[in-house]
């Protein structure tokens, strides 16, 4: 029986090459797994360690890494708490003998880690008087202070600078994918059919949710003429969730009082029914700041219609699939009654404008940046790409920016730990030479996002470049759209996205030498 | 570490010793249980498997049910035609094959008791018509205390969820009948099925309806386990939502004509390519990450197979899109080769009755 044999033994060269060969000679697999599971077994009762001379692994990580042979892992329930007691009696029996054989290692080790942590406490001593002295420095226009929940100092992000260097042809962010604060987890505390519920106070309701199409786009190089390469190792088409656009609902609002309250229940259910059918949006935040989940996260849902938006790498133009949709419900424009005026007023002047104050309130916002801070942890989504519905909007016939209007002004990037989208260049503008027309001034007037006067400038900057009059280049750029959209189009034109949601561009695209683009 | 000099020959003598009683030790593996069942409770099929004389003996039923109205001529339409049924409260339950025959009837679809691989909380019958679809596949009468393993999904890797749930009330309802039920990993079950040659190291996937099931395992211990949460619904779905066809249709489709290997000769087949291609890639990527993230690797000195089953891989092609893509960028363990099932179908039940006999 095994437990004659000695009770330990010093770690065999080729002990599990013996047991392999004995294990090979059985024909039945019943008998030879009966056989396997007893040797693993009183593995334990032997002390024998696994074979390191060969290692499968070709990973240098994996190199170094002691091989426990059986209980830690095993994904199963089977022989579970049997695994445990042998690997208790064994850890029980061997744990003197390693603590000695490394005491050298632990000593050290100890030894690091008491000078990190007095190093640590250091540095948060000097975060504590930084915070201080910047508190009491007063305000700073141009600086957006946020502080760092892990971290608990303060730390300061100057959009100014930032557009300065995007001006100037710099990389923006490269490294600045998440906070500090958002590399910790938020995880899953509770589920249930109806609600999850996580460890950032955010509480899902998921009980409308729906299934759409899969996520499937394409990402445009950035700065090229090429168009996506369609192989595996291109990771196009995509599916991966590269950013988050915000929209309003622009819906009907019934006041904001207590006795309103059943009204406006009645009234957001009716409304989430509606875009459920619709699979408008992926999550809805009703105006008690609930929010619901309406299409899976890993479906496209039809929220961006014609959209462009870009980061430091791509360029994306169908947000449908390649963006999260977050919808709150409210408005930001009210429609303007016309029939009073002039017949030539009439003409041209906008039909709605901005209300004096958003109808997206508080209990909104703060879900909002709970469910923000999930998505872009769960799905490692860059700031630069969260943004507001208005600023990526374009008309794809017109060429102009700003189709849709929904949260063009008053987004509270601050609070979202954000960069100021509405300070920054547009890459509508930039990448595809959009324009806009006096439809637009005439409803922004002096509030008109100063990112559009970045983008002009930098677009002017590019064509002195090329040695190319402002429109020359502008209508290149322009081409240049015509053509990745078309392409895009041919490529999805199955896609029920498309089909139901894109506009028709019916323009003949000439050959044209696309280089100086 | 393998200690040097002039202790090693002494050293050697201990193992060979070892070895030695370890052969020597009695041969109670004599001892295994001939009455085991073997249960593969998929998604999308519950297959059984038990030990005939010389084979297996597989029994299946689609693990899919349609409800509709109740009335006394329907039931008795279904008595005569000894069609699977349950009543409860106003409406007539069809569950199993009939399900399908009866879907047909009606022009409709079947819908599912489970989903990705777990019972599927959106249906409250979904208990009691997995319990029923597995009574009328074991034969309770013959329980009396035979060892049943049946499978269960690896934890999903993208998806926060547990499967305990699952698996007790599974393993509660069998044991009320009378059997010693315990779980086994889906993937182990595909190691045990197919790698005994290799003495159960290697790596065995599982791709049914709603998961492919992936287990890395060494000498029948495993080391990684999971599942990903695309398995044939992801990709019926996909593709009819794309097309416009009903999934049944797609489905039909994709088991009878397809081939991956061959040029897509409409939107169908070639929406099939796209979701198999991104199916596949997913899959891989996943295990990448596992193995890659892993710190409990085993030593081996060869080079670890990787085999394949479950309805999913069973179209033609499967297999070498599989390896293509195991091939991009590398992988960090070294393959000998990648191998479809015997029994693509029947490789996780078998496994099952393997994990059964050898715990009787």
């Amino acid at each position: 029986m095994f437990s004659s044999l000695p009770k330990k033994l010093p770690p065999p060269k080729n002990y599990w090459q013996v047991v392999e060969e004995i294990a090979k000679s059985i024909p039945d697999p019943v008998r030879k797994l009966k056989f396997l599971k007893r040797v693993t077994r009183d593995r334990s009762q032997l002390s024998i360690a696994p074979d390191n001379d060969v290692d499968i692994a070709k990973t240098d990580s994996i190199d170094t890494v002691q091989v426990e042979l059986q209980g830690e892992e095993t994904g199963q329930k089977e022989n579970k708490d049997e695994h445990l007691e042998q690997e208790i009696a064994y850890r029980k029996r061997t744990s003197h003998t390693w603590a000695y054989r490394y005491r050298h290692i632990i000593i050290s080790a100890i030894l690091v880690v008491t000078v990190w942590s007095a190093g640590m406490l250091l540095m948060s001593l000097i975060g504590v008087i930084n915070t201080a002295i910047i508190d009491t420095a007063g305000s700073d226009s141009d600086k957006v202070r946020y502080y760092s929940v892990n971290k608990g100092r303060l730390q300061t992000y100057n959009p100014v600078a930032t557009l300065k260097e995007k001006r100037d042809g710099k990389k923006v962010g490269a490294n600045d994918k998440l906070s500090a604060y958002l590399n910790k987890v938020i995880w899953i505390v509770e589920k249930t059919s109806d609600i999850e519920f996580y460890s950032n106070r955010l509480q899902i309701i998921t009980t409308y949710m729906v299934d759409n199409i899969p996520r499937n786009y394409y990402k445009f190089p950035k700065n090229s003429v090429q168009l996506p390469a369609k192989d595996l190792s291109s990771k196009n088409p995509a599916s991966d969730i590269a950013g988050i656009l915000y929209h309003a609902s622009e819906s009907d609002i019934f006041d904001y009082k207590p006795e309103m309250t059943s009204s406006i229940k009645r009234y957001s259910k009716a409304l989430i029914k509606y875009l459920c059918k619709k699979k408008s949006y992926h999550y809805f935040i009703d105006r008690f700041g609930r929010v619901y989940r309406l299409v899976k996260d890993e479906h496209a849902a039809f929220h961006g219609g014609n959209s462009v938006w870009a980061d430091d790498e791509s360029i994306y133009l169908n947000l449908n699939h390649a963006f999260m949709g977050i919808c709150f419900e409210g408005r930001d424009f009210e429609t303007v009654d016309k029939s009073a005026a002039a017949d030539d007023d009439k003409k041209g002047t906008p039909n709605i404008s901005m209300m004096q104050t958003s109808s997206i309130n508080e209990a909104q916002i703060r879900s909002g940046k709970e469910l923000t801070d999930l998505l872009r942890v769960k799905y490692n989504i860059s700031q630069h790409n969260c943004v507001p519905h208005s600023l990526a909007s374009v008309n794809a016939r017109s060429l102009l920016i700003g189709h849709h209007l929904d949260l063009s002004y008053g987004f509270p990037f601050n609070e979202y730990e954000l960069s100021n989208k509405y300070n920054e260049p547009l890459p509508s503008i930039t990448e595809f030479g959009f324009s806009y027309d006096k439809y637009f001034e005439k409803i922004f007037g002096a509030k008109k996002w100063p990112g559009i006067s970045y983008s002009e400038e930098l677009l002017k900057k590019q064509a002195k470049k090329k040695n190319l009059p402002l429109p020359e280049y502008r209508n290149l750029l322009n081409k240049k759209f015509i053509r990745f959209f078309e392409w895009q189009k041919e490529q999805m034109k199955n896609t029920k996205s498309v089909k139901d949601d894109q506009d028709n561009i019916k323009t003949a695209i000439e050959i044209t030498d696309y280089s100086v683009v | 570490m393998v200690a040097k000099g002039k202790n090693s020959k002494k050293e050697e003598d201990k193992i060979t010793q070892a070895v030695e009683q370890i052969l020597k030790a009695p041969e109670d593996e004599d001892n295994l249980s001939e009455n085991a069942i073997g249960v593969d409770v998929g998604t999308s099929k519950i297959v059984v498997s038990v030990k005939g004389k010389g084979e297996e003996l597989f029994s299946s039923q689609l693990n899919a049910f349609i409800a509709v109205d109740y009335s006394k001529f329907t039931q008795g339409i279904l008595k005569q035609n000894k069609i699977s049924h349950l009543k409860i409260g106003d409406s007539l339950i069809v569950y199993g094959d009939g399900a399908a025959v009866f879907a047909n009837m009606l022009n409709s679809e079947t819908k599912r008791p489970m989903r990705k691989g777990l019972l599927n909380p959106k249906e409250e019958n979904a208990i009691e018509i997995i319990k029923a679809i597995i009574d009328d596949l074991v034969d309770p009468t013959k329980a009396s205390d035979a060892p049943l393993c049946f499978s269960i999904p690896g934890v999903p890797k993208d998806f926060e969820t547990d499967i305990i749930y699952h698996e007790t009330i599974l393993r509660r309802h069998l044991n009320e009948k009378g059997f010693q039920s315990r779980s086994i990993n889906e993937g182990l079950a595909v190691v045990f099925s197919e790698l005994g040659k290799e003495n159960f190291t290697g790596i065995g996937i599982s791709a049914g309806g709603g998961l492919c099931n992936v287990c890395l395992s060494y000498l029948s211990i495993p080391h990684i386990s999971f599942s990903i949460q695309k398995g044939g619904d992801y990709i019926d779905n996909a593709v009819s939502s794309i097309t416009g066809e009903v999934s049944t249709r797609v489905r039909d489709i994709k088991e009878n004509e397809f081939d991956l290997l061959t040029k897509p000769e409409n939107d169908i087949e070639d929406a099939l390519n796209i979701y198999y291609d991104d199916l596949i890639i997913s899959l891989v990527r996943a295990l990448k990450e596992s193995i890659s993230q892993t710190t409990k690797i085993p030593k081996v000195g060869a080079p670890i197979p990787i085999v394949l089953s479950g309805g999913t891989a069973k179209p033609n092609g499967f297999r070498d899109r599989f390896e293509i893509a195991l091939k991009e960028d590398g992988f960090p363990l070294e393959i000998s080769e990648v191998r479809m099932a015997e029994d693509p179908l029947n490789a996780t039940t078998k496994g099952a009755l393997i994990a059964a006999m050898y715990e009787g």
